[in-house]
């Protein structure tokens, strides 16, 4: 997923596996990124995204888009996307749609700003 | 999380959704095992698929009520042997690499699985080649 967004030109920072939400947001915060992208094949998506967006809340990351994918039930992105994350990718979305949206909801933001 | 010193024990569930199956009805169980197994076997890499698929049963070995343990492992096995053939050859497929990654969980799981196997029906059986 990483390598495909750098192919399509963007500056992808890869934290790895395990990090806390924590960690990802100051992350986040410290590389001052546009988007930060979640892949969850744990089955915790119903706890890590909604912590990820109060901690973003919490910094004032407004500008920052919250998406991803994983093993993610179609049934539980309304309740996601309520803490304001954004589109939920399922396993196998096209590379090409991904970053498509990334580019398209970015430059949207940044046209606002 | 390690704990050192008094520090508490990280008690979260791994799986929320697993973790929220316990004591609802077989056939809730069931279709949440389905769905979980057509987005695990939708993930295009194989490693990616035994990471989704490890949590789950690490999640299940969690549930100290055995009974339940038992009741929702076989909901799991009567889904699989609802899925699509090429979806079950996946499944099967990072269920024996995940023996690598955490052997005690799926041993213990086996364990659980040789024993409920052989009370399940016909149909559910054929779908598991070396237990027919």
């Amino acid at each position: 997923m990483a390598r495909a967004l750098r192919d399509a030109g963007m500056e992808v920072i890869y934290t790895g596996v395990h990090q806390t939400p924590e960690q990802v947001v100051e992350t986040a915060l410290q590389e001052d990124a546009d988007v930060i992208g979640l892949s969850l094949l744990s089955g915790a998506h119903n706890y890590l995204f909604p912590r990820i967006a109060e901690l973003m809340r919490e910094k004032g990351m407004d500008d920052v888009l919250l998406f991803g994918g994983g093993i993610i039930p179609e049934a539980d992105v309304p309740g996601l996307q309520k803490h304001g994350v954004g589109r939920i990718f399922p396993p196998g979305a096209s590379l090409d749609d991904i970053a498509k949206y990334v580019r398209e909801t970015v430059g949207a933001k940044r046209a606002t700003a | 999380m390690a704990g050192l010193f008094g520090s508490k024990k990280d008690t979260r569930p791994i799986d929320v959704g697993l973790a929220s199956l316990v004591g609802s009805d077989e056939a809730t169980a069931i279709e949440f095992w389905k769905k979980r197994f057509e987005l695990t076997a939708a993930v295009p890499n194989d490693i990616a698929r035994v990471g989704a698929l490890t949590p789950q049963m690490r999640e299940l070995t969690r549930i100290d009520n055995l009974e339940e343990r038992k009741r929702l492992t076989k909901a799991r096995l009567i889904a699989f042997a609802k899925l699509a053939p090429e979806q079950r050859q996946l499944i099967s497929a990072a269920r024996r690499k995940a023996f690598d990654i955490d052997r005690p969980v799926m041993e213990a799981d086996q364990k659980l699985v040789d024993e409920l196997l052989p009370t399940l029906d016909a149909s559910v059986r054929a779908a598991y080649p070396q237990h027919s």
